[in-house]
């Protein structure tokens, strides 16, 4: 007996253990294909964000860096191209038109086009344009980047004067700063090919490009829902199955680019290769024979891409950043087991950090929004946020500080030198006085309450009861350990000087659903609400702020209001005004909590690949330019 | 990893929603029936069994240690567990291996790994006892009515416990915690929701085949009411099985805020548990910070697997045909 | 036997249908709403209610639950706006992997468990078995990711002897063609079961040896050996069946960590993701077939169990 006993575990353990043995002895597998022929330049995606969408003139829901910085720019260039070196300025170099002309009292916009063709022999001209607003005119409301009175809505008419000019007739006078950067940015010329509401059809049938601007909505509507269905949505009915994902590779309307790139293959987990596109007619021909971007589902995941060097183009997870830098904008030490292979450059956004404080939250017992309103108190908040400190530490160096409603970098014309000084500076016995001195009292560690209330000078401010208390609700959105980390120290910051900050977390977009803007008698009991992604400028790349600070905004939250603002931003709008007013006056009143903005991503660039330098900030990659 | 039905039960007919003369006829070989209770040499018998138990004993004067370090050590043992600006602006490196001052080295933020260990058992330890408590009441009286009342009410009510047995418990956390602000008081309901599925099913069992006894129907035709049968019977016979649910459920409890913790679920910082210490940890197990790795994943297992042996220890005196070895 | 086949079937609908309704109704709870998830916080409020009506998010929520039954029978599970297209298209893909993966750590485990726990009920009380026993109360107190990052560390890092994650492009069936990736999740998954396995199995062992009928056989003069494999260890084995379909939430749920850690692109890395990304559509569909997959499962293992047990089988019920 025992000895069946023993053959028995015997047996069971042996086969364990054979079976590892077979295992280990096996060949490994070859390494993914791209590191292998030097031609092949292999780029690692973000993970989760596959692109997923192909046709340029999309909805909110697919308007994201991964379909247009990173897939459709590559093979449909926009009328205007952003990003010039590492400046987000206009670059006229890959622009498909010169630089706009503005006349009239900057009533009149004129764009002369330059020789670009299409893979097909169609050049892109004017009519291409009009494709484009006639679309506009009859889907805005299914156009991502609407908002009312801005693009179409601000056009009185447009002409074509020839097939390489067209001209632009305003309702009222621009500033042209702002309509360049974010209204004409808005416009992706598309081939007459596109023009058709059946496959197979004659280009041009569908009636939408040659016609004059804003008389052909049916026509056109007929064809943005063609079109859209074949890169899968359906317009009417948005639930239905409609797999196009497949096919984006194998449709010939696809085919028809005027950018540097075509696509060769293309499936639903994001693999994507894209050959060059011969006719390109761009300043710099692609040299590399495929570009090919990989998916991954997660950080880990990229990062062993990048230790086995079946990467080229990678990023550094934020999580194996071993150590940090003194200056932000150049790249300390690379992670030791990709140091001998790659090289690492920080990637900026062109974009602001910061979290609102609800004006109108009835929180705190009623407290909450008076006590927001009072700017000494902002200024108290904001002195307390130790921006330096959570750079070096937190982000190890590659972070940047927000100041203001203009970013301070990356390196560009609009900041003004007021705001990159930083009037608020950390400073905990500054932030102390500002409260006592305004009827608080001050107890570090404790909850500071109102011992003063009223409306004179050395008080607390209208609306705030005596006995009050500096108590606050701060919702974040958890997922990034960093995020935590930083709330955490602001939390233990703000209560050196008593104001008591309560910090829960939750998911992104609860955050996103929380913070929204609310008019005052309406029940709004958030007080305030940290997505942690502040707001990036991009295609609205002059940072004019119509849309977060002005009243009545719709992605105002926190319900800001000021007169004072509302004219300085429509100065930056409709008149030839510079950005330094609307700048330093919300650089000093505070609108939000301003926070540190972390680096988007450490780029890996691996040894011998030239070219990806210096990197947009804003994310679009340019792959004709790289060179092994 | 928990499993909904607990495979350190002697009984296989768990399973096949089994019929009730089954279960009476499982029971019945158990023969630890209210006759023996009502003497009270059934508790003593149970504490001789355990005592023999070495691994049990020593598991329980080691939780009892665990217990003292967690929750008398910060008043010995000093540390900054809680202000994050502070813990920045100090000199102490992050990620710090152990040295004179941090003897088991810092976290990512700076704060001393020894200290949050201690401060992170505290919240283990709670909630893990907290929800096995609220499971087991809960699942108890669930399945003591459900059993008692039989027919259709028991049908019904066993229904929503198989519906939830269903789900894997993960997904549903996942999508409870994804919903509700996971702050330490609601992880313990969050997560005794998912766990008083089994006593319910196990004390229904119960319920089912004591109601049938003798005594039981003799309580019945003598007037003694409903509440009077489940509260003075039905309940103190399952005493024993109750008592050697929970205790896996401890266990279980740690380990699923462990798992919560470790998917970023856990509960919010500066608090920490000991998955949420794991969680960061994991992140830089390829550069070698093996301080923040090994002396909690070392000390989630030994009070894990202390929980076990007290619970098969437990299990194993109830066991009376076991006793007769 | 037919009747309990025809009952517990029935159950196992009424399981499902429930499961769709509070599956439906997570989806629903969660505040600032599908159009917020999708369109971001740059969305304008005519934005978000423009895609309210596209969406058919502004009808009813009995309305909402009926057109999503409806879809059910009709095998539409959904659209992603996510991923932008179909829920099924996503969990085609991912489904069969985890089937794959919890199929061979399950068969795997049990290779092992068995001997194992029979060799443990034999030998009881001697050092072997609490050796044995002790591994797996470690195997079992080890959370799964705890055991996947160890085993990382070890046989990955130091070792080099496996990858860390499974390659980006694997198929299907690469878990034959390059099963080197594999081994470490295998072994992960595998090792948590193993551990209740064994233990299951010693526990029923033990308890078939004290029958009365194993008792009668013997006193029959049935050698041990006979006793041992013809009679206790296929009673013993059957409540394994039902054990096997018992943990399959368990299992499933250690292979969505599982999948995590190394990045295996099946239904739990799926389900995960999508959480994060508040893919309502996706979420609901993973949730709705991993907890079908189960049930069906758990309603095999029973029919089994049923077929297998004269009692069950010849109606003592």
């Amino acid at each position: 007996m025992k000895g069946s006993i023993r053959r028995l575990v015997a047996s069971g353990l042996a086969v364990g253990a054979l079976t590892t043995g077979l295992i280990t002895t096996l060949p490994a597998a070859t390494a993914t294909a791209g590191a292998a022929t030097p031609s092949v330049a292999t780029w690692a995606e973000a993970p989760q964000t596959p692109p997923n969408y192909i046709f340029p003139f999309m909805g909110l829901q697919y308007f994201s860096v991964s379909n247009i910085n990173n897939f459709q720019f590559l093979m449909y260039r926009p009328l205007y191209w952003f990003g010039n070196g590492s400046t987000p300025n206009l670059d006229p170099a890959l622009s498909l038109a010169n630089q706009p002309s503005y006349s009239n009292g900057s009533k009149t916009v004129t764009v002369s086009l330059k020789n670009y063709k299409w893979s097909n022999g169609e050049s892109v001209t004017a009519t291409d344009v009009m494709f484009w607003m006639n679309m506009l005119h009859a889907e805005k409301a299914n156009w991502a980047d609407y908002s009312q009175g801005a693009l179409p809505d601000n056009i009185k008419s447009i002409t074509v004067n020839s097939p390489t000019k067209v001209t632009f007739n305003l309702t009222a006078p621009v500033n042209s700063y702002w309509f360049t950067y974010n209204e004409l940015s808005q416009i992706t010329p598309m081939p007459l090919a596109w023009d058709v509401t059946a496959t197979g059809a004659a280009a041009g049938s569908g009636g939408c490009a040659k016609a004059a601007y804003g008389t052909v909505d049916t026509q056109c509507t007929a064809v943005y829902t063609f079109l859209s269905k074949q890169a899968g949505f359906d317009p009417s009915n948005p639930k239905g199955a409609n797999n196009a994902l497949p096919t984006y590779a194998t449709n010939p309307l696809w085919q028809v680019v005027d950018g540097p790139w075509k696509l060769s293959v293309f499936d639903a987990s994001g693999n994507v290769t894209m050959v060059p596109n011969k006719t390109y007619s761009g300043p710099t021909k692609p040299t590399i024979s495929k570009f090919v971007e990989v998916p991954f589902t997660t950080d880990s995941a990229e990062f062993n891409a990048l230790v086995s060097g079946s990467v080229d183009v990678g990023y550094l997870p934020t999580s194996d950043v071993t150590s940090s830098t003194s200056n932000p904008t150049t790249a300390g030490s690379n992670n030791p087991r990709l140091e001998s292979s790659y090289s690492m450059s920080p990637l900026y956004t062109w974009s602001i950090n910061y979290f609102p404080y609800n004006f109108n939250s009835t929180g705190d017992g009623g407290a909450a929004g008076p006590i927001f309103k009072q700017l000494y108190f902002r200024q108290a908040f904001q002195t307390l946020v130790d921006q330096p400190l959570y750079n070096q530490k937190i982000f190890k160096g590659y972070g940047i500080p927000t100041y203001g409603p203009v970013p301070v970098y990356p390196q560009n014309s609009f900041v003004s030198s007021y705001e990159k000084k930083n009037p608020y500076t950390y400073n905990v016995s500054n932030a102390k006085k500002l409260l006592s001195s305004h009827g608080w009292t001050v107890v570090p560690g404790g909850t500071s309450y109102c011992k003063n209330p009223g409306t004179g000078k050395g008080q607390c401010g209208a609306g705030i009861q005596k006995n009050a208390k500096l108590s606050f609700n701060l919702e974040y959105a958890t997922g990034s350990s960093a995020t935590t980390q930083l709330m955490n120290a602001e939390k233990s910051s703000w209560g050196q000087a008593g104001i008591n900050v309560n910090l829960s977390g939750a998911s992104f977009n609860t955050v996103l659903g929380n913070a929204v803007p609310c008019t005052s008698g309406q029940s709004c009991s958030w007080e305030l609400e940290n997505w942690g992604a502040g707001w990036v400028f991009a295609p609205d790349y002059y940072p004019t702020g119509e849309a977060i600070f002005q009243t009545g905004a719709g992605s105002n939250s926190g319900s800001y209001s000021s007169k004072q603002n509302d004219t300085n931003i429509a100065a930056t709008t409709s008149k030839n005004t510079s950005l330094a007013n609307y700048e330093n006056y919300l650089t000093q009143q505070l609108p939000v909590v301003y926070q540190p903005n972390a680096v988007t991503s450490l780029t890996e660039i691996k040894k011998g690949l030239t070219g990806v330098t210096p990197q947009s900030p804003l994310w679009s990659i340019n792959p004709e330019n790289w060179r092994f | 990893m928990t499993t909904p039905i607990d495979p350190f039960e002697a009984e296989p007919l768990q399973g096949a929603v089994p019929s009730a003369d089954e279960m009476v006829e499982v029971f019945d070989k158990e023969a630890t029936a209210g006759e023996v209770m009502a003497s009270g040499g059934f508790l003593r018998n149970m504490v001789r069994v355990f005592g023999e138990n070495k691994l049990a004993v020593i598991s329980l004067i080691f939780l009892i240690f665990v217990v003292l370090f967690c929750f008398v050590g910060p008043h010995l043992y000093h540390t900054n567990q809680t202000n994050a600006q502070q813990a920045l602006q100090s000199s102490t490196p992050d990620n710090g291996p152990p040295s004179r001052a941090n003897p088991l080295g810092t976290d990512p933020s700076g704060f001393d790994i020894l200290g949050r260990l201690m401060y992170g058992g505290q919240i283990s330890l709670i909630v893990g006892f907290a929800a096995a408590i609220v499971a087991t009441v809960v699942g108890v009286i669930y399945g003591a009515l459900s059993g008692f009342f039989g027919g259709a009410f028991d049908s019904l009510l066993m229904r929503f416990v198989d519906i939830g047995l269903s789900i894997p418990i993960l997904l549903l956390l996942i999508a409870l915690v994804a919903i509700y602000k996971p702050n330490a008081a609601m992880l313990i309901f969050v997560i005794a929701a998912v766990s008083w599925l089994v006593p319910a099913r196990l004390i229904r069992a119960e319920a089912l085949s004591l109601r049938n006894r003798e005594y039981v129907q003799a309580v019945r035709v003598m007037g003694g009411s409903r509440s009077r049968i489940i509260g003075r019977h039905i309940i103190p016979n399952s005493v024993g099985t109750i008592v050697v649910f929970a205790t896996f459920n401890v266990a279980d409890s740690i380990l699923l805020l462990a798992s919560l913790g470790f998917l970023g679920f856990g509960v919010p910082a500066p608090q920490t548990d000991w998955g949420s210490m794991l969680s960061v940890a994991v992140n830089s197990a390829a550069n070698g910070y093996w301080w923040q790795i090994y002396p909690v994943g070392i000390l989630i297992v030994l009070v894990v697997v202390a929980l076990n042996y007290i619970g098969d220890a437990l299990r194993d005196s109830l066991e009376v045909r076991l006793q007769s070895r | 036997m037919l009747g309990y086949l025809i009952r517990r079937t029935i159950q196992a609908l009424i399981v499902i249908l429930g499961v769709t309704l509070i599956v439906f109704l997570l989806g629903q709870l969660i505040p600032g709403g599908q159009a917020r998830a999708a369109l971001g916080p740059k969305a304008t409020y005519a934005q978000l209610h423009h895609y309210d009506v596209q969406y058919g998010l502004n009808q009813p929520i009995w309305v909402q639950y009926w057109h999503y039954l409806l879809g059910l029978f009709k095998g539409n599970l959904g659209y992603s706006v996510k991923r932008n297209q179909t829920v099924a298209a996503s969990i085609g893909v991912a489904l069969p992997r985890t089937i794959l993966l919890v199929g061979i750590s399950t068969i795997f485990a049990l290779i092992v468990a068995v001997p194992i726990g029979v060799s443990q009920a034999v030998r009881r009380n001697s050092a072997y078995d609490y050796a044995m026993t002790g591994i797996s109360f470690f195997l079992y107190a080890i959370p799964a990711f705890l055991i996947a990052t160890l085993l990382i560390i070890w046989f990955s890092f130091d070792l080099g002897w496996f990858p860390s994650s499974v390659p980006t492009d694997a198929g299907l069936w690469s878990i034959f063609t390059d099963p080197r990736s594999f081994v470490l999740p295998v072994f992960s998954l595998a090792a948590l079961t193993i551990a209740s396995y064994s233990r299951y199995m010693r526990s029923s062992v033990l308890d078939t040896l004290t029958e009365d009928y194993i008792r009668t056989a013997r006193a029959k003069g049935a050698g041990s050996r006979r006793v041992l494999y013809g009679h206790a260890l296929r009673n013993a084995l059957l409540p394994l069946l039902t054990l096997i379909g018992l943990t399959l939430p368990a299992i499933v749920g250690g292979a969505v960590i599982i999948e995590d850690v190394f990045n295996y692109p099946g239904m739990g890395l799926l389900t995960v993701q999508a959480a994060n990304n508040d893919d309502i559509p996706l979420v609901l569909g993973t949730t709705l077939v991993l907890t079908v997959a189960t049930v069906v499962g758990s309603l095999l293992a029973d029919l089994l169990y049923a077929a297998a047990d004269p009692r069950i089988r010849l109606g003592a019920e």
